[in-house]
């Protein structure tokens, strides 16, 4: 299958005083339409810089990003991303965050409002439509920031440690939910953590970079039977993998 | 809309949790600020014996402005400054937000008018003044004009570090969103920076008004800071008294409906 996205020989240096500061060196890999793909790294070791790269806000310094067949110059509409941080509009309430990208597109409001809406459901904060961005949890914003990067049908979503700050409870309900919204649309998806178990529940190749400046250190298939639920994490093969990615970062 | 929504019933707001009779203090305090403010005046007047071309009585000033209420003048003469401090600020505004703006979007328009601006800055007003009423006349364009150079720069800093303060995050998901120029102004900058203009507004209101009053002094011909020279020079003090009182009027009434704006504008902050 050809990749939709893939990252070839990308070398990424920051300016600095002395010479600049070299984040990522030289990676390269493919992801494959619908693939469920998790980056796990050291901290610092260029895993945003490599999704500023994926979606077009930053140009390698060497090497390319290719998608779908085309280097990948400007972001794109396509590329749905949700950043570390929610980065909701505060002034916004839920709903008009999450129709932002349709109203960018001039999409007529009525219908702008009942695909909000569907989103609204699909990450369950059905009845907080219009509450402002204050008045949310953590977990709260960032399922309104999934909605915003699902609500324009984007085929490729990238994702920055999205559940980094929140309690684990409410990471295993977005791990749950995020596996249902994959299921249900396979879009190809990016995803940056720090967690390995979230890895492996998650995607089906777990990709380790170096620590900076960030290189392809192993790159693992998942082959745990879909769809996945939190009971597998317990399982020998669950544990197996744990050791494996685990052996690979260290 | 018919959803259900917790978060719509009116949260109480913090004054309310007080118990009543310190409200009922809070609202106690202008008047009995006010009646100790006239004591304290006309004590000044019984213990000193100013005569009233020095410190006319309260009741005096009460009477005058009845006066210069119902013959027109008072009215007349604060419709004058009110429009020169509204044109003042209103072009003041305009141009402080326009070059703001790219100021803080250009670091080669930063580069070439910053050391103009600051320059510009260690010139008093009252100073350039009587130019503008040399090249302007006496009339509304230059009164407009003085208010508008006080009030420029107040605006134009805030202006400045409100376009700066919006979050580098939120500029890169409008570019992956694919925002065009405008679109990137108006649903991102603009609803970023309104905290920080308003802000600016609210000095600029209020220092609008000491323009006027400059100009008027400089080049009197109409409005309060002309009638405070005209009254003076008659040792009619009463009447300056009112000019002030209403000039008080009109700083407060621009400064409250900048408030009042704000308020609606930036309900989403709290
Ligand atoms: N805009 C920038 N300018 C200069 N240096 C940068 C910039 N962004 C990141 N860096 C540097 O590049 C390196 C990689 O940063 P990056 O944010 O990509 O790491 P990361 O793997 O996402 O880290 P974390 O896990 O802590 O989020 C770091 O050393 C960082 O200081
Ligand atoms: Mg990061």
């Amino acid at each position: 299958m050809t990749p939709v996205l893939s990252i070839q020989h990308a070398s990424l240096v920051y300016p600095n005083g002395n010479g600049g500061l070299l984040a990522l060196d030289n990676l390269s890999f493919d992801v494959a339409p619908g693939e469920f793909v998790c980056v796990i790294g050291p901290s610092g070791c260029g895993k945003s810089s490599m999704l500023k790269l994926f979606s077009g806000l930053r140009r390698p310094t060497e090497g390319q990003i290719i998608f779908e067949g085309e280097p990948l110059v400007h972001p794109r509409r396509r590329i749905g991303v949700v950043f570390q941080k929610a980065n909701l509009m505060p002034w916004r309430t839920v709903l008009q965050n999450i129709t932002l990208p349709l109203e960018l597109e001039r999409v007529p409001g009525e219908a702008a409002m009942s695909r909000a809406r569907e989103l609204v459901e699909l990450v369950g904060l059905a009845g907080f439509e219009n509450a402002r961005p204050r008045d949310l949890s953590g977990g709260m914003e960032q399922r309104v920031a999934i909605a915003r990067a699902l609500v324009h049908r984007p085929d490729v979503l990238l994702l920055d440690e999205p559940f980094g700050s929140l309690d684990a409870l409410t990471r295993e309900r977005m791990h749950l939910e995020l596996l249902r919204i994959w299921d249900r649309y396979r879009k190809t998806v990016i995803m940056v953590t720090h967690s390995i178990s979230e890895a492996i529940l998650l995607a089906d190749r777990v990709i380790v970079l170096t620590a900076r400046p960030g290189r392809l250190r192993a790159d693992l298939p998942i082959r745990l039977p879909r769809p996945r639920t939190l009971e597998q994490v317990f399982t020998p093969e669950f544990g197996a993998l744990v050791t494996q990615v685990r052996a690979a970062i260290e | 809309m018919a959803v259900a929504n917790p978060l719509n019933t009116p949260i109480p707001s913090e004054p309310n949790f007080k118990p009543r009779s310190l409200r009922a203090h809070r609202l106690l305090l202008l008047p009995v600020s006010l009646a100790v403010m006239l004591l304290v005046w006309q004590s000044a007047i019984w213990i000193n014996g100013f005569p009233a071309f020095i410190l006319p009585p309260p009741a005096r000033v009460w009477q005058r402005m009845i006066i210069a209420l119902s013959d027109g003048t008072l009215l007349r003469h604060t419709a004058i400054t009110l429009s020169e401090s509204l044109g003042g600020l209103a072009v003041g505004l305009a141009v402080a937000a326009a070059l703001g703006y790219l100021l803080a979007r250009s670091r080669t328009v930063e580069r070439l008018l910053a050391p103009y601006i600051v320059a510009s800055q260690s010139v008093p007003v009252v100073a350039i003044a009587p130019l503008l009423i040399i090249w302007f006349g006496s009339g509304l364009t230059s009164k407009v004009l003085i208010c508008a150079l006080i009030v420029f720069f107040p605006v134009l800093i805030n202006v400045i570090v409100g376009v700066r303060s919006v979050e580098p995050d939120l500029r890169d998901l409008m570019r992956t969103l694919r925002a065009n120029r405008w679109q990137l102004f108006f649903h991102l900058e603009l609803p970023a920076a309104m905290p920080m203009l308003l802000g600016g507004l609210k000095i600029g209101a209020t220092l609008s008004v000491i323009g006027a009053v400059v100009g008027e002094f400089v080049g009197p011909n109409n409005g309060l800071g002309s009638l405070i020279t005209a009254a003076r020079n008659q040792f009619d003090t009463a009447l300056v008294f009112v000019a002030v009182i209403a000039l008080i009027a009109i700083a407060m009434g621009m400064y409250g409906t900048v408030a009042l704006l704000e308020k609606i504008l930036l309900a989403w902050k709290d």
